[in-house]
């Protein structure tokens, strides 16, 4: 894991400072809200609807168990006890004051977080695959590379200014799990035939208002070139993206205006005029000593550890369905990936008790070199468990509501906080996912409809990404209720796809009944049990669903 | 006919607070009820100042429904900001200082 060193602490402190300052001439007066607004945006922290949210990006999913101590101590000094992961690798904290703010952020920045770029026009948490460096199927570490980015990009003066948000999101593996597409810039790291590590470059992906899936802009790029063409992609996008208007603002309205043949021109003609053998030079001398931090941790020789997990698996058919949807390969031989589920059937998805915190904290340090990743779906991962204590681990996890089995499976549902706390929402997503995933248990549905992946979001900006859910739910208001809309057919990860909307909204009563409907027509006609719900849907079209979803109100 | 009270959240912590006669409330029981035009614009006013005095933010008139213990507002999004998130029942607070609840959902 990177560990800051005297110039990243002297900044980040430096910051709190800063911040705090201007807290202080806000409290006073002195600031007005207008001035102060942009201010506390640049620092993480919204006002919402029932308090201060203080977001902070957990870099790259990556996080140790000291870090997440702190915030466990955050969310019971500071908070109500509780935090919310979300589908950016971050976490929030949804009841901060303000004038608490700054004692908040002297805590995070001793255990080297902060929420500088966590909000506003700035590039937001580079994201990645929650198990890179130990995924079975990854070709080369993107960590060290988010790394780079971060450092590179992070107060960087040129890019301070950007018309609008920048989200991107990396990954080295051969499936993708960072939903790179959905980004304003995605990045594949491989190797090419000649075995030189390289990356392909994807641009103006995004949900929100205009749904889009990024299109590739660069198939090979030379991978220590990669972070001086990002700064060409910044440049053409900071020069011509439209800051007249705020929907319009984003780079994939700007790629699509532009088309991507003129966008890449543009690109390359800016990057043939700044490119700088020096900085190759740099790059390539930084990214050795950023790897260095990503070593692995000192695994021990699997000695039986795949005898004992298979007898214990053998012995217990709760394990057993613990393992298979929980439990995921790792590159190490003797090792596994294991997924902490933070959606217990009727509970809030992606929220953690600070006792929760510390327990995983403390498990962490037992099992997993003290290390955790959060999810892109608000879970989190403790990637280096070994094999026979994978069993122990998950008695504990068992104990704590921390080991429902039901990662990427219908009762994962991806939710947004929606109107029971953001100020942006026009519906409630939670209570949506809590009801839903409870009528799936009460059905014994949960394990039946297989591989599932179900996103809600309480308003257009998408958070939920229901676009690319299966099934999506998006929350809306129309005419002082809320109403539901439901897309068919989308998809995250390799094959990424959006989703096809069903027709009219339903109402709050209405929409868990509609989606019960889709599903049991989908158990009733898969040709088999591996038949995923999204290759039904690409099969069978969506007309079908459409009938069976609207029966009632046609009968 | 149309009513309308003042919500606001409070600049030092953002907690949702309520104009009533003796400065801002938690409770919504006590929020000032204005009934007229001539009175929403006179909140409207009060708004601007509690802002400028930084007391609070985001203040707006917001429409109620008028019952006998309390205002009731009209959007569902007030009536969360009035009681707290619908999903964590132990969070959720009382319309008034005695612990009543006045409003649902």
């Amino acid at each position: 894991m990177y560990r800051y060193d005297a110039f990243d602490r002297e900044l980040v402190h430096a910051r709190v400072r800063q911040f705090a300052d201007q807290i202080a001439r806000r409290l006073s007066g002195e600031l007005d809200e207008d001035s102060f607004r942009r201010l506390r945006l640049l620092n993480g922290l919204y006002l919402q609807l029932h308090a201060y949210m203080l977001r902070v990006p957990i870099p790259y999913g990556v996080l140790s168990s000291r870090k997440l101590r702190v915030l466990a101590e955050i969310a019971e000094r500071h908070d109500r006890g509780y935090a919310h992961f979300t589908t950016r690798q971050n976490i929030q904290f949804h009841w901060i004051r303000l004038e608490e703010v700054p004692a908040i952020l002297e805590r995070l920045a001793e255990v080297e977080l902060t929420p500088i770029q966590a909000c506003g026009n700035s590039i937001r948490n580079i994201t990645s695959d929650p198990q890179a460096g130990v995924a079975a199927d990854e070709i080369a570490d993107p960590r060290p590379w988010a790394e780079l980015l971060r450092q590179y990009l992070t107060l960087n003066p040129e890019f301070l200014f950007l018309p609008r948000k920048f989200k991107m999101a990396i990954t080295g593996a051969v499936r993708d799990r960072a939903l790179i597409r959905a980004h304003d810039v995605g990045l594949r790291l491989y190797r090419d035939p000649e075995g030189a590590l390289a990356f392909e470059v994807y641009v103006g992906g995004g949900l929100g208002r205009t749904p889009m899936l990024a299109p590739r802009l660069r198939a090979h790029l030379p991978a220590a070139e990669m972070p001086a063409y990002v700064a060409a992609i910044l440049r053409v996008y900071n020069l011509h993206g439209r800051r007249d208007h705020l929907y319009k603002s984003r780079i994939k309205i700007l790629v699509h205006d532009l088309g991507l043949e003129r966008f890449r021109e543009e690109v390359e003609r800016e990057y043939a005029a700044s490119r700088d053998s020096e900085e190759i030079a740099l790059v390539e001398a930084e990214l050795a000593r950023l790897s260095a931090c990503f070593r692995p941790p000192p695994y021990e020789e699997a000695r039986g550890e795949e005898k004992v997990l298979a007898a214990r698996a053998a012995g217990d058919p709760a394990f057993a369905r613990f393992l298979a949807a929980n439990v995921f390969r790792h590159r190490v031989a003797g090792y596994r990936i294991v997924g902490v589920s933070l959606k217990p059937p009727g509970g809030v998805p992606g929220d953690v008790s600070a006792a929760q915190m510390r327990l995983l904290a403390d498990l962490a340090d037992r099992f997993s070199f003290g290390e955790l990743r959060t999810t892109h779906e608000q879970n989190l991962l403790l990637p280096h468990v070994r094999a026979g204590d994978v069993h122990e681990l998950w008695q504990r996890l068992e104990e704590a509501g921390l080991a429902t089995p039901n990662l990427a499976r219908a009762t994962d549902i991806v939710s947004c906080p929606g109107l029971d706390y953001c100020n942006l929402a026009t519906a409630r997503s939670i209570p949506v996912a809590q009801e839903l995933a409870r009528r799936l248990e009460e059905k014994g549905w949960s394990a039946r409809l297989g591989p599932l992946d179900i996103r809600i979001s309480g308003c257009i900006n998408a958070c939920g990404q229901h676009h690319v859910g299966h099934i999506g739910v998006l929350g809306l208001e129309k005419r002082g209720r809320e109403s539901y809309q439901i897309t068919l057919g989308g998809n995250d990860g390799t094959d990424a796809a959006l989703g096809r909307v069903l027709g009219p909204g339903f109402s709050r009563e209405e929409i868990v009944p509609a989606l019960l409907r889709i599903l049991e027509f989908y158990l009733a006609r898969r040709r088999a049990p591996e038949e995923r719900f999204v290759d039904f849907v690409r099969r069978s079209g969506i007309e079908p669903l459409r009938e069976v979803a609207y029966a009632p109100a046609r009968a | 006919m149309s009513a309308w009270i003042l919500a606001a959240q409070r600049l030092r912590d953002g907690r949702v607070v309520y104009l009533s006669a003796s400065g801002w409330s938690e409770w919504l029981a006590e929020a000032t009820v204005a009934r007229t035009e001539e009175a929403r614009r006179a909140l409207e006013a009060r708004a601007k100042d509690a802002m400028a005095a930084a007391q609070v933010v985001d203040a707006a008139p917001i429409e109620v429904e008028e019952r006998a213990a309390c205002p009731v507002p009209v959007r569902l999004r007030e009536r969360i900001r009035a009681l707290g998130p619908s999903v964590h029942p132990e969070l959720q607070r009382p319309t008034s200082r005695e612990g009543e609840r006045h409003v649902s959902l």
